[in-house]
């Protein structure tokens, strides 16, 4: 059980365009346990999608490229993968959920055929009659009535389209699941609903997951560990409830908890974080928070802080704590 | 016990839309009738009444033995109509068929795989669009020499761009949805993505470009053959009939205007049916 589905180390993704480079994901080490539940969190531009695309193998032809690093996700490391290869791990051992449920099927077929398409691709030995008996299964299982397999996504509303594209991805009853924002275009109670749905499925057949949102409710309510992202960098990663109770955060992380409004607390105005986050294009030599940090030191500037080499608990990437603190007290 | 489901699918869905339009159903209702009649007129007549000369009645005027009265030659112009009809409907197909086809092919490669592959085929593409339609079929027609295939070939080559560039613009489309990039993140091959995700989606605006370009083919047959390019006499085809009746045109009016209505109104037709099929399957009208 405490073997690593997927295991990325040092993972540097770029774009590459006519003018400049784009420093998207900059050395990401992360794992997912068998079993377990990911948050990935992060302002827009952090480079979550990008990592998850990059596990995927789906960067944007020509302009993303995986520029180190190692991505090994059950046993297979996917930077050496073919696409021919990819091909069958794609939808089989890892499957993807986009943000817009919307858009993420295809309007001309049918929601039942688009189910059973998965199967064909993944599971060829199995009969027709298997396959509708798996469909009917699959839509059962996300609660809509099977006999609606034949109507069109125009028929169906926001959150049953989603939990459509959620029996696709788990028809083929995937290893790692990784749900990109899969309830920021859906509304408060229905994305409730999807996630309890997702976390009951993931209980039941077994699968990891990465959830990747910027709503640290829905981390807490969901996931087993979280990795805070900032400027494609992981930040500060640990068990949820050792994140989430204690005061000893990266100052961006207290900065995020701060931004969260509190109902018991009468505040007249929220504590955003200040400024934004550092061009992509030309990364900073020293923390990538430092422009924008409440807490900052003079070297904080100079030279990237690391994260505590050894322990496997809450790791913080930050000048100001743990093994970090000491070893930049050292040199 | 279960009960059926409504199935609506996008065929029943455009053409709901599509009936709305009282011009397009106008429209398609002319184009029924003249495919209805140019494939039942051999049943009725042989192809050699159209072309065989019976200089006893010459010049005959509208009456109820010969509808539309006979020509210099004593023909049956009604007749002539019907199998012309036939002719500019088969040869109109026929160039637009092979012109989808190959078109597509160059349009869907070049969208697809987009890079150094489009850039070199759509500027092939654009030399050919540089020269007006026309004036490219004659050339072709002029090098390759005259004939009906000599003219099919003119007439499809001269199609190709209009359609590599409408498939290609409709696939670029469609590439960027998100549920193709779902389709390729469940490891669904290239292949397959193009077969039964991007062209099905990407039908519409193809769709209409073929109706519109049979009827531009139709006019193209019948200039061709008016300037005596095309299908030479005495193949019945309504722009050689126009270009035999010119002489007598002021004494015999009838001989001219005839044909020359029947190509406007058919013109007209395919194109009201193309403009009915743009608006219902127009995605901004969806709903």
């Amino acid at each position: 059980m405490n073997v690593n589905l997927l295991e990325i180390e040092d993972l540097r993704v770029i774009y590459k365009t006519d003018e400049d480079t784009i420093y998207a994901v900059n050395g990401v080490d992360m794992s997912v346990k068998n079993g377990e539940t990911m948050g990935l969190v992060g302002e827009t531009g952090a480079g979550k999608t990008t990592t998850a695309l990059a596990i995927m193998k789906l960067l944007p032809e020509r302009t993303g490229f995986i520029k180190s690093g190692r991505i090994t996700l059950d046993g297979i490391d996917i930077t050496r993968a073919t696409e021919h290869e990819m091909e069958a791990i794609r939808g089989n051992t890892v499957s993807m959920i986009f943000q817009d449920p919307m858009t993420s099927l295809n309007p001309t077929i049918t929601v039942g055929r688009q189910i059973a398409e998965v199967l064909q691709l993944h599971e060829k030995s199995k009969s027709s009659s298997e396959m509708a008996r798996s469909v009917d299964e699959m839509m059962e299982l996300v609660g809509i009535p099977s006999h609606r397999k034949n109507e069109y996504p125009h028929q169906f509303s926001g959150g049953m389209k989603q939990r459509i594209v959620i029996a696709i991805a788990l028809a083929c009853k995937p290893k790692l699941l990784i749900a990109d924002e899969p309830t920021t275009a859906l509304d408060v109670t229905i994305q409730d609903q999807v996630l309890e749905m997702m976390n009951d499925l993931k209980e039941r057949l077994g699968t990891s997951m990465i959830l990747i949102t910027h709503d640290l409710g829905v981390v807490a309510q969901t996931c087993d560990t979280v990795a805070i992202m900032y400027a494609g960098e992981i930040i500060e990663r640990g068990r949820v409830e050792e994140v989430f109770d204690t005061q000893i955060r990266h100052p961006y992380t207290s900065g995020l908890f701060g931004s969260i409004p509190n109902i018991k607390v009468t505040a007249r105005r929220l504590n955003p974080i200040d400024g934004l986050m550092p061009d992509p294009a030309s990364p900073p030599d020293g923390c990538g928070f430092y422009e924008r940090c409440p807490k900052k030191m003079e070297m904080c500037g100079k030279k990237p802080p690391l994260f505590p080499t050894e322990g496997n608990g809450h790791a913080i990437r930050c000048w100001l704590h743990g093994d970090c603190a000491r070893r930049g007290d050292g040199s | 016990m279960r009960e059926k489901p409504r199935k609506r699918s996008q065929f029943q869905m455009t053409w709901r839309r599509y009936k709305k339009s009282k011009l397009a159903i106008l429209g398609l209702a002319a184009v029924a009738v003249l495919f209805f009649s140019a494939l039942i007129i051999p049943l009725f007549k042989d192809y050699d009444t159209a072309v065989e000369q019976d200089f006893s009645s010459r010049y005959q005027p509208l009456s109820a033995e010969h509808i539309f009265g006979t020509d210099q030659f004593g023909r049956d112009i009604f007749i002539r109509m019907m199998f012309g009809a036939r002719i500019s409907l088969l040869v109109g197909i026929a160039t637009v068929s092979a012109s989808l086809l190959s078109g597509s092919c160059i349009g869907a490669v070049a969208g697809y795989y987009g890079g150094r592959i489009d850039e070199v085929l759509m500027r092939i593409m654009d030399v050919f669009l540089a020269i007006p339609n026309t004036l490219l079929a004659i050339s072709i027609v002029a090098a390759l020499g005259q004939g009906i295939t000599n003219l099919l070939i003119a007439l499809a080559i001269s199609q190709v761009p209009s359609f590599a560039r409408v498939v290609r613009a409709s696939i670029l489309t469609v590439k960027e949805q998100d549920y193709i990039e779902a389709a390729r993140a469940l490891g669904t091959p290239s292949a397959r993505i193009i077969a039964r995700h991007i062209l099905p989606n990407a039908i519409g605006p193809i769709i209409v470009q073929t109706t519109l370009n049979v009827a531009r083919t139709i006019l193209n047959i019948s200039s061709l053959s008016f300037v005596g390019l095309g299908i030479s006499p005495p193949t019945p085809e309504w722009g050689s009939m126009l270009a035999d009746a010119k002489p007598q045109m002021l004494q015999y009016p009838h001989l001219i205007l005839i044909p020359g209505a029947a190509i406007a109104i058919t013109v007209m037709a395919i194109n009201l049916v193309g403009d009915g099929l743009r608006d219902a399957l127009d995605p901004r009208l969806r709903n």
